[in-house]
């Protein structure tokens, strides 16, 4: 059994101060999650020849994480979650691991400035702190138990960046010219000062910033918003250090009408991204650049329409680390957990769609200061969130929630071009549709708790006109369809199919350590991805449930040299909510 | 109400549209010059066909190309199979980008002998050729501590248990560079040291980090038979201002004793056929007893010992197959280089 003792010192050490600060007698509560994972993966009938790799796999853990809260004062709390996980065959300690895996301090002073200490979930605005959806998970109909071991271990909450460090915030009221003023502040590492095996340290990456939004009358709001991040280089022995700080204003606007709800959003900023050199001799590299959007809300009093308009421009040099940073960085090494090779070659299997959304371990927490590859496959509009550089165009959606709420249908469309081309002046344009109907239909084949039948598609288009070497077109279709019928009021089956298609050209750009454009790799995309899911779920609660899945899933490429795959898994999984 | 909001609004979005522009131009290299036909302009030329490394000549390769490429140049050792590779990205070789002193990317080291240049153009197809003669042999870049071509370092002290078949002495057969190496090896059932050489050296004119300064060693094995279980070698280095062998009753040098500064590390297990070249940098050592700051500072190093060991046969019965074989972990070429290791040299 492994056991840390730093991080059981550490516990020990907040739990005994927060006793002995205490000035009466300490609240202790508990709280957390257990959840056992199992998977059995083989290969399907249309794998092709392999006698070289194992014909099936099993894996799976128990983990319980423990939060133990507790209140010296009643405006003070410590927090820590205790994580004990067992791999399934580890008997007698093996296999067997005791963790803290958060620790927070948190309280109030004076009932009015709120802190805490330690690990922390931060966001701002989309455009300088936000933690964006990867590409994959737009279309997971039928993996919402995945979904939720990803998002979990991996700290994805409500688009927040788990962070380590202070943050406060306090708000203000005041009785003259504006109504009330809220300040929050942080100052987090994302990285301390790490040995590189080049026997280098690299220095400790800082995150700080601030936001003060004011409540100027009950229907204009205006926000500042700052962050930074920034290196400090005497920690390190590197001779280069990064500063990017950018700076965000928020003028928003709200309307009640008798029919219909107006909200309207002006985003503008800039951003500054500098490398400093130690060498005298040397330039800093220092790239400047802007963004605004502008985005009308309205939603109709009865809630059955909702629908929006906006427009964006974000300049090809804006860089905001802290918005930009993917959760899926496909220029690191990633590699399949399961029949990482395949066929009597031994190739090295590329990542499937049934990769990304079911392996935790792909996915990334670290704030990164260039621009990280993506994958032209699953996306190509937008790879850096709302904050993606080089881009303008105009974006909107229509929801309509009707029949009861029985349905819910909503398309989403977006028409961007870049604002420069990228090796030749003729630029890209883009165009998204993404449609998502609901129906939750009652008394449909007689089933006792209805149905519900979700279906999901989201199209893009890039192209670009010019010469034969300049011209690019590459289209891609994701969909997905997931029919849940409720046997009773716990017991659901359910039954999902989901592809992912895309064919076409696209250069993706090579970019040297200091993020410069220098050269260009040529893709060729054709391919598919598959995968059909059904099982059974039992549900006590929204976070309480047990479900038993089979999956068939694979890949078809054109080209002849990538063998397709095919691949099959049975999967259970028991989650408590504690 | 409505349009003392509107107003305003398409005010700033007027203003900001002013700002949001379309930009001439383009980002990155340009995709026709990339993808487009590829031209040699100027084709592969070498400074000199016939280097002497010795002296300390450098060959200089320069070619120019119509646009930007993935270039690889890679020069063969006819006789020595040896070879060094150079690659980049750009569109001339010039001004001195690729610069070659005699070194090689790997074993074995270049000798006196023709070589072959090969300039690759992967995505184009196109591959340039041209030869050289070497007429001398590389100065490798560094502090040269044990070569063995003259003998042992001056005032090297050399230990060693009364085993069966004990080597520890300078032979001339098999050398990795030069005439001669240094033996080390034998058969000892009872201990897990068989012997060692100390060598006193002065380093005060180093500046550079421990991370920047790096040991490389040939380490020759499996030329007698099967290699030992678990034969290694113990390499430790002393930053201790004590005098080298004032003790003359101890075995080897005092400065690696107990009380002084010593950094270790282990190249473990010796378990090769033939040369092997080990590079590693100072700052990978880790402290074996603590006697001064525990910073690793290269300019305060003043000895260094190289220990074959390997487990013993008898003592604990650990390793009983020892019994029937010969440890062997030879060296050769022992020299210190700063910035990169030997094989990272131009």
């Amino acid at each position: 059994m492994m056991i840390r003792p730093k991080g059981l010192l550490l516990v020990s050490f907040c739990l005994w101060m927060s006793l002995c600060t205490a000035q009466e007698r300490p609240t202790v509560w508990f709280d957390g999650l257990s959840r056992s994972l199992f998977a059995r993966d083989a290969m399907g009938a249309g794998s092709p020849a392999d006698s070289v790799s194992e014909r099936s796999t099993s894996a799976g853990y128990n983990l319980l994480d423990l939060n133990v809260h507790v209140n010296p004062t009643s405006d003070m709390e410590v927090m820590a979650q205790l994580r004990v996980r067992n791999e399934l065959g580890g008997f007698f300690g093996t296999g067997t691991t005791v963790d803290v895996r958060q620790l927070t301090l948190r309280g109030t002073i004076d009932d009015k400035i709120r802190y805490q200490v330690g690990d922390m979930f931060l966001r701002q605005t989309r455009f300088t702190l936000f933690n964006s959806a990867s590409d994959a998970e737009a279309l997971s109909a039928g993996f919402q138990p995945y979904r939720d071991v990803i998002d979990y271990e991996n700290f994805y909450g409500d688009n927040r960046w788990r962070l380590q460090g202070l943050q406060t915030d306090f708000s203000l009221q005041f009785a003259r010219f504006i109504r009330t003023l809220a300040v929050d502040a942080f100052i987090t590492r994302p990285r301390g000062s790490v040995l590189t095996s080049s026997g280098t340290y690299l220095s400790d990456r800082l995150l700080g910033g601030a936001s003060a939004v004011a409540d100027i009358t009950k229907q204009w709001q205006l926000g500042l918003h700052h962050v930074n991040l920034f290196e400090v280089p005497n920690s390190g022995t590197m001779d280069v250090a990064v500063r990017n700080p950018v700076h965000c204003a928020v003028v928003h606007h709200q309307q009640s009408g008798e029919r219909w709800t107006h909200e309207t959003t002006l985003h503008a900023g800039t951003s500054n991204r500098t490398w400093v050199f130690a060498a005298e001799d040397q330039n800093d590299l220092t790239s400047s650049g802007a963004f605004w959007e502008l985005d009308s809300q309205h939603e109709s009093r009865d809630s059955l329409w909702n629908w929006n308009v906006g427009y964006r421009y974000v300049e090809p040099e804006f860089r905001s680390a802290a918005a930009q940073t993917r959760r899926l960085d496909w220029s690191s090494a990633m590699q399949p957990s399961t029949f990482a090779t395949y066929t009597n070659d031994q190739l090295a299997r590329r990542l499937s769609v049934f990769d990304l959304l079911v392996d935790p371990l792909l996915y990334n927490q670290a704030l990164a200061p260039q621009l990280m590859q993506f994958n032209p496959f699953l996306s190509n509009v937008s790879p850096y969130g709302d904050g993606t550089p080089n881009r303008m165009g105009v974006f909107g959606s229509l929801e309509w929630g009707g029949m009861k709420k029985a349905v819910n249908a909503a398309l989403n469309l977006t028409a961007l071009s870049e604002v420069i081309g990228q090796g030749t002046e003729n630029r890209r344009r883009f165009g998204r549709a993404e449609c998502r109907i609901h129906w939750a239909a009652p008394n449909l084949l007689n089933i006792e708790k209805g149905v519900d039948l979700t279906f999901h598609s989201k199209a893009e288009l890039t192209r670009r006109d010019g010469n034969e070497l300049e011209e690019l077109d590459l289209r891609s279709i994701q969909s997905s369809m997931e029919l849940k019928a409720g046997l009773s009021d716990e017991l659901t089956m359910h039954v999902s199919a989901s592809n992912w298609t895309a064919s076409g050209e696209e250069f993706l750009s090579i970019r040297d350590a200091y993020g410069n454009l220098f050269n260009f790799e040529a893709v060729q995309v054709d391919r598919s991805d598959w995968i059909f899911a059904s099982g059974l779920s039992y549900k006590w609660n929204k976070h309480t449930y047990a479900s038993i899945q089979y999956q068939w899933w694979g890949a078809n490429d054109r080209e002849e040299a990538i063998p397709d795959f095919q691949y099959q898994r049975l999967f259970f999984i028991l989650a408590i909510d504690l | 109400m409505r349009n003392r909001f509107i107003l305003p609004c398409l005010a700033v979005c007027a203003i900001l549209a002013l700002f949001g522009c379309v930009k001439d131009g383009y980002e990155g290299p340009s995709l026709n010059e990339l993808f487009g036909e590829f031209e040699i302009i100027d084709s592969l030329t070498l400074s000199t066909t016939s280097p002497d490394f010795s002296i300390d000549e450098a060959v200089e390769f320069s070619a120019t190309f119509n646009k930007p490429v993935n270039w690889q140049l890679e020069i063969q050792g006819l006789s020595s199979g040896s070879s060094k590779a150079f690659s980049g990205f750009s569109q001339a070789l010039d001004n001195g980008a690729v610069v070659w002193t005699g070194t090689s990317s790997s074993l074995p080291f270049f000798e006196l002998e023709d070589c072959a240049v090969a300039l690759s153009i992967a995505n184009e197809g196109v591959v340039l050729h041209d030869t050289l003669t070497i007429t001398g042999l590389a100065n490798f870049e560094g502090i040269r501590v044990a070569d063995f071509d003259a003998g042992l370092p001056e005032g090297a002290l050399v230990w060693r248990q009364d085993g069966g078949n004990m080597t520890f002495q300078l032979a001339d057969d098999n050398p990795l560079l030069g005439t001669g190496y240094f033996k080390m090896g034998g058969k000892v059932g009872w201990d897990w040291s068989l012997g060692y050489i100390d060598i006193p050296v002065d380093f005060s004119d180093a500046t550079v980090a421990a991370s920047e300064f790096y040991l490389n060693l040939g380490v020759l094995s499996g030329t007698v038979g099967i290699p030992a279980t678990d034969q290694f070698l113990n390499v430790s280095i002393s930053e201790s201002d004590a005098p080298f062998d004032d003790n003359q009753a101890n075995n080897g040098a005092d400065v690696f004793g107990a009380g002084n500064e010593v950094y270790r590390h282990q190249i473990r297990p010796v378990d090769w056929n033939g040369w092997e070249f080990i590079t590693v940098p100072y700052a990978d050592f880790e402290v074996k007893h603590e006697g001064g700051d525990n910073i690793r500072t290269p300019g305060d190093i003043t000895a260094i010992r190289i220990a074959c060991q390997a487990c013993p046969f008898n003592a604990s019965a650990a390793c009983p197959e020892n019994a029937d074989r010969d440890v062997q972990t030879d060296v050769d070429f022992l020299i210190f280089t700063e910035y990169s290791d030997l094989f990272g040299q131009e």
